[in-house]
């Protein structure tokens, strides 16, 4: 066998990577973790968010009962903030408590029919306040929900 | 005279045939990187699923105890919605000594009475006791729906205020705490 033919032999597959192919197979490794570690983020997002969300549907269902039970005279006046919480309380290690994240309450509308009378009737709408995790970061939304009117009368 | 490093290949006919080229087999510090490379390819890998499968655990918990306070819930409101009679007892043991006398405002009990079309009586008891909220059906001994890692959410976990009977309830998780409130009339109450 030749030297020519030797050469051609231990070509360049033999030869091992070249610094520039490392890097590039670094790189590409890298970009590959990256999407990875962005596409783990967006599904505990979208988890969280899904969560909460039904909380929420949760928090307004509760609100509805108590405005469909109440007492006529334990209703709220206009404007009143009322049933407050928060929608996520996640464990503490450090100082082994719930902390209090997402508050939520809900401020009342009212309009008063026959004021005074044994007809006295209250037209309350009430808007469920709340905030939610932004996608990104650590800030939150603000979001707004407004509950169909509900008709309560003295009678 | 410059060592050269050792190399382990099963055929000697190849190390004859071949020199120079990758039939050639694997160096000892070769060996020794690439089983050092996947110990911690492994390490790295079998960690990542663990914590993986930890996170899954705990989330799986949080939404069997939302949905089973959801459903307790629920529960609470119906059975006052359908109730005739209603009481709240100190606790359960107030319940079954007198059910007459130990009647409270508030407390760790709740019991309803409903009277079905075909006139048949239910009584339904829920009662919170060393974290367990139960309801039970007819019975004491019959429970139909247990929740464990419970705190009542003020000091009890059954309040009333003109009528209107409240149930607030928070259930412990590992990850995080759910608050519960159900609220529900007699209709003789309306």
């Amino acid at each position: 066998m030749t030297a020519q033919n030797n050469r051609g032999r231990r070509g360049k597959s033999n030869e091992g990577l070249t610094l520039i192919e490392v890097l590039v197979g670094g790189l590409a490794l890298s970009i590959l973790l990256a999407g990875l570690t962005a596409a783990w983020r967006v599904l505990e997002y979208q988890l969280l968010i899904t969560r909460l969300q039904d909380r929420v549907s949760r928090v307004v269902r509760q609100a509805n009962d108590w405005m469909l039970y109440a007492p006529y005279d334990a209703l709220p006046s206009d404007g009143a903030q009322l049933l407050s919480g928060y929608l996520f309380e996640p464990f503490d290690q450090q100082s082994q408590s719930f902390r209090h994240n997402l508050p939520y309450s809900f401020s009342a509308a009212v309009a008063v029919n026959n004021p005074g009378t044994s007809n006295e009737s209250r037209q309350i709408q009430l808007t469920l306040n709340y905030l939610l995790p932004a996608p990104v970061g650590h800030e939150t939304q603000a979001h707004q929900i407004q509950l169909s009117p509900t008709f309560r009368s003295r009678l | 005279m410059k060592h050269k490093p050792t190399r382990f290949n099963s055929h000697p006919r190849s190390v004859r045939d071949c020199k120079g080229s990758w039939e050639y087999g694997f160096s000892l510090p070769e060996a020794l990187t690439a089983i050092v490379l996947g110990a911690l390819i492994f390490v790295v890998s079998a960690t990542a699923c663990v914590a993986f499968l930890k996170r899954a655990w705990t989330h799986d918990a949080v939404a069997q105890a939302e949905s089973l306070g959801s459903r307790m819930s629920a529960s609470i409101t119906s059975a006052m919605k359908t109730s005739s009679a209603w009481s709240i007892y100190p606790d359960k043991q107030s319940y079954l000594a007198d059910p007459i006398n130990n009647v409270s405002a508030q407390g760790n009990a709740l019991v309803c009475q409903t009277n079905t079309a075909s006139g048949q009586t239910i009584v339904v008891l829920f009662a919170f006791e060393n974290g367990l909220l139960t309801r039970s059906e007819n019975s004491v001994a019959n429970t139909t729906n247990a929740i464990s890692n419970v705190t009542p959410t003020s000091i009890y976990m059954f309040n009333q205020n003109m009528g209107l009977v409240s149930g607030s309830f928070q259930i412990r998780t590992p990850l995080e705490r759910l608050t519960f409130d159900a609220y529900g009339t007699s209709p003789r109450m309306r």
